[in-house]
């Protein structure tokens, strides 16, 4: 297959390329000073690459990877002089020095074993930080961190001045790798490397969920992404690359000093991610390769000017931020470039592999079994109903929003939940899809308690849901909209999307082909390359339920899906509801307002009222209810 | 054991009063942009510097022999708060504004941009110096007068009051004025505060010069109780005035003013026994414990998120 020729390319050219670059250099064709740049820029690129998936992909900020760094450095030069000095105490310097090729070999083990040391306290202490951070919504991580880096240099510096005596630790020199046979190679191969798996990450279905977390991390979780893991994936793996980073340059420089891995240094690694597009893993290699190098060159200025660099530095950061708020590439990646300058349509990160041919595909994914994929039809059904609530109650604290709300849906129905506004059906829906924990009461699924399970869970467990204000991945395409929600269903996993296996491929062209042939019932074929954001409105609706049921619900819950729709769409709406019960045979609890849609499609109604319900029962029972009718329009006035 | 208590109790509460007021700024910003202006840090240095050219414009030597009088300490206030004011509107203005609509970590970014720019600008020969310079003394006496036995500094007493005083000052503007009510409001939510008819971007400007006013106290204060300022002093107080006000709960103005006490306390404490070394480390950690047990700050809430 071609894509896994072009990744066996890749992969070859990581660990080629630096190899081929140190042979450069030890031929001498390079200046020592040249050397030091490109080390720097790999170190650099790293440090971005790992910094890209916290901030750019799963938008969460961290302003502490100094810390993680330092930790890698000194974690990792202990290492070295505590044991690996008592290993070669036997050999001989000078051939640990030679170029002989088992001498390489033996140093280039021992460089891996003491990244993985300091890799091992850079993870653990990443998820010590990050897994009760990460569990909350909004900035606790960047502050978290911001303490994490601090302390981390405290406490490292008290050691160093306790127990050495000095500010610093020092790598013994004949073990540090600072003598040209490596530094060329190691670098670049782990920066090279970084590329690769973040890359692979990003650009397969399960990384997907790290932009989606980004974009609207309430409807991640109602999608099946467990987002707490995915997040605290992006951060250990960017802590890793960090603490990587940081054994780098304590081998290159035989010195751990933690005045270097302070506040500044991490703000210093987050610029070239920011300034180069935070959502583009291209932009932040290429502004971390570009930013080293002047930074490099401004050295070079004459002394009077140095006083300037920093300014000249921030001043630029500030301008380009203000100026172009979204970075250099925003979120293009080297592929939308390429097929930019090849004229093949302007669209930023968007998927290279969506069939050109409608009709062809259509014939493919008909034939392919990735039907199964979206049809549920085969599913084995529990017995009795399949989602029982008892006396679901919750309160805000004086509110009762909710109270003893008593509902059983049988499979396959269409039911709908209206009330005037305020009533609590939102709230009913929050507390079924996990959003909301009820004060008390019972939710079952199929037999089974949902209660306490998060959204992810419930919607593993087959509960989808829309929302009353549209919450879609805004700037994912609409195809990555519905791609990133078929991801609970996935048998590959992230190992497999890393290392892009055979299987992987071909789970993704089923996944590529069941999403088409969802948003073709859902009209939205000749839109899968735009941005969610940029659809019309109706569309958007049409979009949500799509991605709604691409996770493969038993039960659909709409929440006012005809809100803003004219009597046309209505219409559609309410045809396609229909439909979407026997196609995909999946039970439809409906929150609407419009009386028509709601009559016309319902076939049992449950009214709320200031959290009680009021009525219950077929759609012209429910018209004619004295009580239901006082509820909408007030007490008839007495003649 | 008492000998040891009172003298750091003073201490602390005293260099509590500062971290509170800067940290009062954080939380005012944080509030009404829900951005660490990470740039407060070095507004507090620039209040000190400008007090300490204000003492030389009005006729200091720049020597630590020559005492200003405590009226000419309350003018160098006065203009160091009004000169931070506009630096902080400034900030806002160009700054921040033209990203109100980007993503939160591009303001971020420009707030770590400003504050190397200000670091920076003020290392510059011509503007301050890279190194340490004497900030004037008052001629008030410079021996401690004894309170009830225990030796107390005067600079302790009035630095103490006059943040008790400002902080006061800061609560009732944002309780009992329009503009507090308009800094509330916009707080709440900035599209509903416009709907009632507040003008949000006003509104922003006034916070960041109230908050800025604060931090130029706080750094005249500490330029005199410490006799010596430099370009880089608001590094390390900016992160333990933003810590203490996570602490108290960020957004939540008694809970900055908690928080700053809190943290200027056990710095004192600890900084006054045998675990001085754990002093950065132990406020760091408590704010990493706090984000733990109690992620909204002792005194903060968390809001339900609207789905």
């Amino acid at each position: 297959m071609k894509q896994r020729a072009t990744n066996l390319a890749i992969l070859l050219a990581a660990f080629g390329v630096p190899l081929l670059g140190q042979a450069m250099a030890d031929r001498g064709e390079w200046s020592f000073y040249t050397q030091g740049i490109l080390y720097k820029i790999a170190l650099n690129i790293t440090l971005a690459v790992g910094l890209s998936l916290i901030i750019g992909f799963a938008g969460q900020f961290s302003l502490g990877q100094a810390g993680f760094m330092s930790l890698g450095a000194f974690f990792s030069a202990q290492f070295t002089g505590r044991y690996v000095m008592s290993w070669v105490s036997g050999m001989d310097p000078a051939w640990l020095d030679s170029g002989e090729f088992t001498a390489v070999l033996l140093r280039t083990g021992l460089l891996v074993a003491s990244m993985s040391a300091g890799m091992l306290v850079a993870v653990v202490a990443a998820i010590i930080i990050g897994l009760p951070t990460l569990r909350l919504r909004g900035d606790y991580l960047a502050i978290a961190t911001l303490g994490f880096g601090e302390i981390t240099y405290n406490l490292l510096l008290i050691y160093l001045q306790q127990y050495k005596f000095d500010t610093a630790c020092y790598i013994p020199s004949e073990l540090a790798f600072m003598s040209r046979t490596v530094n060329i190679a190691s670098s670049w191969t782990v920066a090279l490397l970084a590329i690769l798996v973040a890359r692979n990450l990003v650009s397969s279905t399960c990384g997907r969920a790290l932009p989606a977390i980004r974009e609207d991390e309430i409807a991640a979780g109602a999608v099946g992404i467990r987002t707490t893991r995915y997040k605290l994936l992006a951060f250990v793996v960017g802590s890793m690359l960090a603490s990587w980073a940081g054994t780098l340059e304590a081998h290159q420089t035989a010195t751990v000093n933690p005045g270097s891995y302070r506040f500044d240094r991490s703000i210093e690694m987050i610029v070239p991610v920011v300034l180069g597009g935070s959502g583009s893993l291209t932009g932040s290699v290429l502004a971390a390769g570009i930013f080293t190098y002047l930074l490099e060159k401004l050295r070079d200025l004459p002394s009077g000017m140095q006083q300037y660099r920093t300014i000249v530095y921030a001043a630029v950061l500030v301008l380009i931020m203000v100026l172009r708020p979204q970075g250099l590439l925003g979120r293009w990646e080297l592929g939308d470039l390429l097929r930019r300058l090849r004229g093949n349509g302007p669209s930023a990160g968007k998927s290279r592999a969506i069939p050109q041919s409608p009709a062809k595909d259509d014939g493919r994914a008909a034939a392919s079994p990735s039907h199964a994929i979206v049809a549920a039809g085969s599913r084995a059904r529990g017995a009795g109903d399949l989602l029982a609530c008892e006396e679901l109650t919750i309160r805000f604290g004086g509110l009762t929003a909710v109270s003893c709300f008593n509902m059983r849906l049988g499979d396959g129905e269409i039911v709908g939940l209206i009330g005037p506004n305020g009533a609590g059906k939102t709230t009913c829906f929050n507390m079924i899809t996990g959003v909301y924990q009820p004060t008390s009461g019972k939710i079952a699924l199929g037999g089974m308690s949902v209660l306490g399970c998060n959204t992810a869970r419930i919607n593993h467990r087959g509960i989808a849901r829309t929302f009353q204000n549209i919450r879609l991945f805004a700037e994912l395409s609409v195809l990555d909209n519905v791609r990133v929600a078929m991801h609970a269903h996935l048998r590959t996993g992230i190992p497999a999307a890393v290392l892009r296996t055979a299987k992987f491929y071909r789970e993704e062209g089923e996944v590529l082909a069941a999403s088409m042939r969802l948003l073709d019932i859902f009209g939205l074929r000749s839109v899968v390359e735009e941005d969610a954001g940029s659809l019309p409105y109706g569309a958007q609706r049409r979009l949500e339920i799509a991605r709604a049921l691409a996770t493969r619900p038993r039960l659909l819950c709409l929440d006012e899906p005809a809100a803003g729709m004219n009597p046309v769409e209505k219409q559609d709406l309410m045809n396609l509801i229909r439909r979407l019960r026997t196609e995909f045979d999946v039970t439809i609890l409906l929150i609407e307002h419009d009386m028509k849609v709601v009559m016309g499609v319902c076939e049992r109604i449950l009214v709320l009222d200031h959290g009680e319900t009021i009525a219950t029962g077929k759609p012209e029972e429910i018209r004619d209810n004295p009580k239901v009718i006082e509820a909408y329009l007030g007490e008839p006035m007495k003649v | 054991m008492l000998d040891w208590l009172v003298p750091q109790t003073i201490g602390g509460l005293t260099l509590g009063g500062v971290y509170a007021l800067i940290a009062l700024g954080y939380s005012l910003v944080y509030g009404v942009l829900r951005l660490i202006n990470f740039a407060h840090g070095d507004v507090y240095m620039v209040g000190a510097v400008v007090g300490f050219w204000a003492a030389r414009g009005l006729g200091w030597d720049g020597t630590a022999d020559d005492r200003v009088s405590p009226l000419a300490m309350l003018l160098m206030l006065w203009i160091s708060m009004a000169a931070c004011m506009a630096l902080g509107y400034v900030i806002e203005r160009f700054g921040y504004r033209p990203l109100r609509r980007a993503p939160r970590l591009n303001s971020l970014i420009t707030a770590i941009g400003v504050s190397f720019l200000l670091e920076n600008v003020f290392q510059l020969q011509g503007v301050f110096g890279a190194s340490p310079r004497t900030f004037p003394e008052t001629t008030l006496p410079s021996a401690a007068i004894s309170l009830g036995g225990f030796k107390v500094r005067y600079e302790q007493i009035i630095i103490l009051f006059g943040s008790i005083l400002f902080l006061l000052i800061c609560r009732h503007v944002i309780l009992k004025t329009r503009v507090g009510l308009g800094i509330r409001a916009t707080s709440f939510h900035h599209d509903y505060a416009r709907l009632m008819g507040v003008n949000v971007d006003r509104i922003t400007s006034m916070t960041f010069m109230l908050g800025s006013a604060l931090a130029a106290g706080a750094g005249v204060a500490v330029g005199m109780y410490q006799h010596q300022i430099d370009p880089l002093m608001g590094v390390n107080a900016g992160l333990k005035a933003f810590t203490a006000a996570v602490f108290g709960g960020i957004g939540s103005l008694s809970g900055a003013v908690l928080g700053g006490f809190i943290m200027g306390l056990s710095e004192t404490y600890i900084g006054g026994s045998s675990l001085s070394d754990f002093r950065d480390a132990f406020a760091f950690g408590l704010l990493i414990l706090i984000l733990l047990v109690r992620p909204g700050g002792l005194l903060g809430s968390r809001a339900a998120e609207k789905v």
